[in-house]
């Protein structure tokens, strides 16, 4: 488990912007935090630093976007409001999980006993006017972004 | 010529019968349902429309006559997808059975194109404001079909935010109007928000609803009807500078608005103070409606369109993509 | 021009298409994790062609209500309530699980569907008499109905072999083959015998609440935010 202080929002950012550049195929990174935490900056953060050209926005409305363009191909995920696992077959996610693509899931709660056993675990929290982030690898293949360079 | 047009992507299960005098029969079934969740929860969603979906369709067109359509349309996204399936479905199916042309209708297109079932109707090319619980853009539309994406949220939807407000709040679900109302109620200056101006004519409102936040974690927040009456404030500026940057940009004299944010009571009015001819459209055709998907879908028909069979949901589509 | 009757089965990770006739069965199936919508309706065509008519001939709609992959089994639904708007026919409803049991050999049967969360969608016969309804419950739970020997079918019989070998019974060979066959008859039989309804009427069988929990927090404020 790392601690991160992110005082200012280009911190958070930045975190994901160096994740985004180590991540490999099949990593999957979870994203709890409350509203206005950061986690949809943190994916766009990932987002930079996979060189995705299409713009990362707050998935909420639909669940899942793709960005395909990638140095390999990042899916974005808000489950809040997800309600049952089929959901995330016909939406694709499930073989994202076992492709080669980058998952970043916000929200990840509603799919617990779903999520797979190595994964990185980010909690963002408000740390006064800045955020602070934890991470967690849940497994070997993750380890290399616990610690990552920031 | 008379198409059927039906859309269920998200939490409204609607069906509509257009002609070529315009909306025969509008049928809307507004799902309840998702108050007590703060949102939209899909599962819900999709097995309300699928309760709702023959009685929609069948009153849709024993309202409009009980006639054939010449072609059946449907949104195929973006949306919910349980829950667009279920329309799409049923639409392919009554166009197969009836034997006449299907129509795949982009939900963002409908909304984009819904101005022109109006009274005066904006002429090609205008500005489109698209705002919605999942999407704000501005277009310029040049023509069916071709519409330049001039801006964007670079984070979160405006209607999005209305509805965060609202849960941060309490006020229930959906969002918009819960805030609207209490708004007409407070001082828009109270509390000073910001206004973001991200690059291009793009729009951000991810840092507007985290300064809510933190205004109500102070140590002497205002009161509810303030802060709404700020948020909202907020975004309406955000939106309508935007709006007026287009205009200068492209020369362009002429805005619709479209979209469940367009139902709000301070933008409908801002939007005939920026000296720009506006087209706004009445409110429930703001909301997601059946007549929008069939008078689109109708439009491609005209302009020689439809869609094959076998083709399936596009639950991420972009506007003319 | 025969009179036929179509049946939707997208209940399952097999989804299928059949027509049937008073003298035969046409059937399409495939499986696959998603894309049901774009198949069923030139399915529906091509099955109704290779019984010699088309979908002007169909005088019934069938669908297979549940219980199944919530999203699957919805577009089937959607399809076959639209058909039969259109063509102006009754619509008829199965359900996923007993259809199956004319695939299986005679004899004590149960029928699992696989229902993820280690469970299954179940329900048991013996002989033709139904003795267990569809419940959605563990797969342990299922076996235990049973008196050995028994055979199993179902896309649940496959995925829990071991339960229910372990229990003595027999996993018949193809027990995830579809059954839309065995629906489409079944339909035929009932819209003939004048059990059709109206397609607004025709209501999915889940057998499952949907997971979701309200999430009101209350308004935020200094003393929420503490609380939290």
């Amino acid at each position: 488990m790392r601690m991160i202080r992110l005082p200012r929002s280009d911190d958070t950012f930045a975190l994901g912007e160096a994740l985004g550049r180590r991540v490999e195929p099949g990593t999957v990174i979870a994203v709890r935090g409350d509203l206005g935490a950061g986690k949809t900056l943190l994916a766009k953060g990932i987002g930079a630093g996979l060189a995705v050209p299409t713009r990362v926005q707050s998935p909420t409305y639909v669940i899942v976007h793709l960005h395909p363009s990638g140095r390999l191909p990042l899916w974005h995920a808000d489950l809040y409001r997800l309600s049952g696992e089929d959901e995330l077959e016909q939406l694709g996610v499930d073989e994202a999980i076992e492709g080669d693509g980058v998952v970043v899931i916000e929200w990840p709660d509603r799919v617990e006993g779903w999520l797979p056993a190595d994964r990185l675990d980010i909690l963002l929290e408000h740390d006064g006017e800045g955020r602070v982030a934890t991470l967690s690898a849940t497994g070997p293949r993750h380890r290399v972004l616990e610690a990552v360079d920031v | 010529m008379r198409v059927l047009g039906i859309e269920t992507s998200c939490d409204e299960t609607a069906a509509s019968v257009v002609g070529p005098a315009g909306v025969l029969s509008d049928v809307v079934h507004s799902q309840a349902v998702h108050a007590e969740f703060g949102g939209v929860v899909p599962e819900l969603a999709a097995r309300a429309h699928v309760e709702k979906i023959g009685v929609v369709v069948r009153a849709a067109l024993e309202r409009a006559g009980g006639q054939r359509p010449d072609a059946v349309a449907a949104t195929a996204g973006p949306g919910l997808i349980g829950a667009v399936l279920v329309g799409f479905s049923a639409a392919k199916a009554l166009a197969a059975g009836w034997g006449v042309p299907f129509i795949a209708v982009n939900h963002l297109e409908g909304h984009l194109l819904s101005p022109l079932l109006d009274d005066p109707a904006p002429c090609f090319p205008f500005l489109s404001l698209v705002v919605s619980g999942g999407h704000t853009a501005l277009y310029a539309a040049h023509e069916l079909g071709r519409y330049e994406l001039l801006g964007e949220t670079v984070d979160d939807a405006a209607g999005e935010a209305f509805d965060k407000v609202a849960r941060m709040l309490d006020l229930g679900y959906p969002g918009g109007p819960l805030v609207d109302r209490l708004a007409a109620t407070g001082n828009p200056d109270e509390v000073a928000f910001p206004r973001p101006r991200p690059g291009r004519l793009d729009f951000s409102f991810s840092g507007l609803k985290t300064a809510v936040r933190a205004h109500l974690l102070s140590a002497q927040p205002a009161s509810d009807a303030d802060v709404c009456a700020s948020f909202q404030a907020a975004v309406v500026d955000c939106l309508c500078r935007r709006v007026s940057e287009a205009a200068a940009l492209t020369g362009l004299r002429r805005v619709a608005l479209a979209g469940g944010v367009a139902a709000n009571g301070l933008l409908r009015q801002r939007i005939h103070t920026l000296g720009l001819e506006a087209f706004v459209p009445p409110r429930s055709r703001c909301t997601d409606n059946g007549a929008m998907i069939a008078h689109a879908g109708r439009l491609h028909l005209l302009a020689g369109r439809s869609s094959d069979l076998d083709c399936g949901v596009r639950p991420a589509w972009q506007v003319g993509a | 021009m025969a009179e036929l009757v179509v049946a939707f089965d997208t209940c399952g990770p097999v989804i299928g298409v059949a027509a049937a006739s008073e003298t035969a069965v046409a059937t399409r199936s495939e499986r696959i994790r998603r894309g049901a919508e774009g198949r069923l309706i030139p399915w529906a065509q091509e099955v109704c062609a290779e019984l010699g008519g088309g979908l002007d001939d169909v005088v019934g709609v069938v669908a297979a209500r549940g219980p199944g992959a919530f999203t699957g089994l919805r577009v089937g639904l959607s399809a076959a309530i639209g058909l039969a708007i259109a063509l102006d026919v009754p619509v008829w409803g199965g359900d996923s699980l007993t259809t199956r049991r004319s695939t299986a050999p005679d004899g004590r049967v149960l029928i699992m569907l696989d229902a993820r969360k280690q469970r299954v969608y179940a329900c048991a016969f013996d002989g033709d008499q139904m003795v267990v309804p569809p419940a959605d419950v563990a797969p342990e739970i299922a076996v235990a109905w049973m008196k050995a020997p028994f055979t199993a079918t179902g896309e649940g019989a496959v995925v829990y072999r071991q339960v229910v070998e372990a229990q003595g019974g027999t996993v018949v060979e193809e027990a995830d083959a579809p059954a839309t066959e065995a629906l489409a008859r079944a339909g035929w039989s009932a819209i003939r015998a004048g059990d059709g309804r109206r397609p607004e009427s025709l209501e999915p069988l889940y057998l499952r609440p949907a997971d979701a929990k309200p999430s009101r927090r209350g308004r935020l404020t200094r003393e929420t935010k503490r609380r939290s």
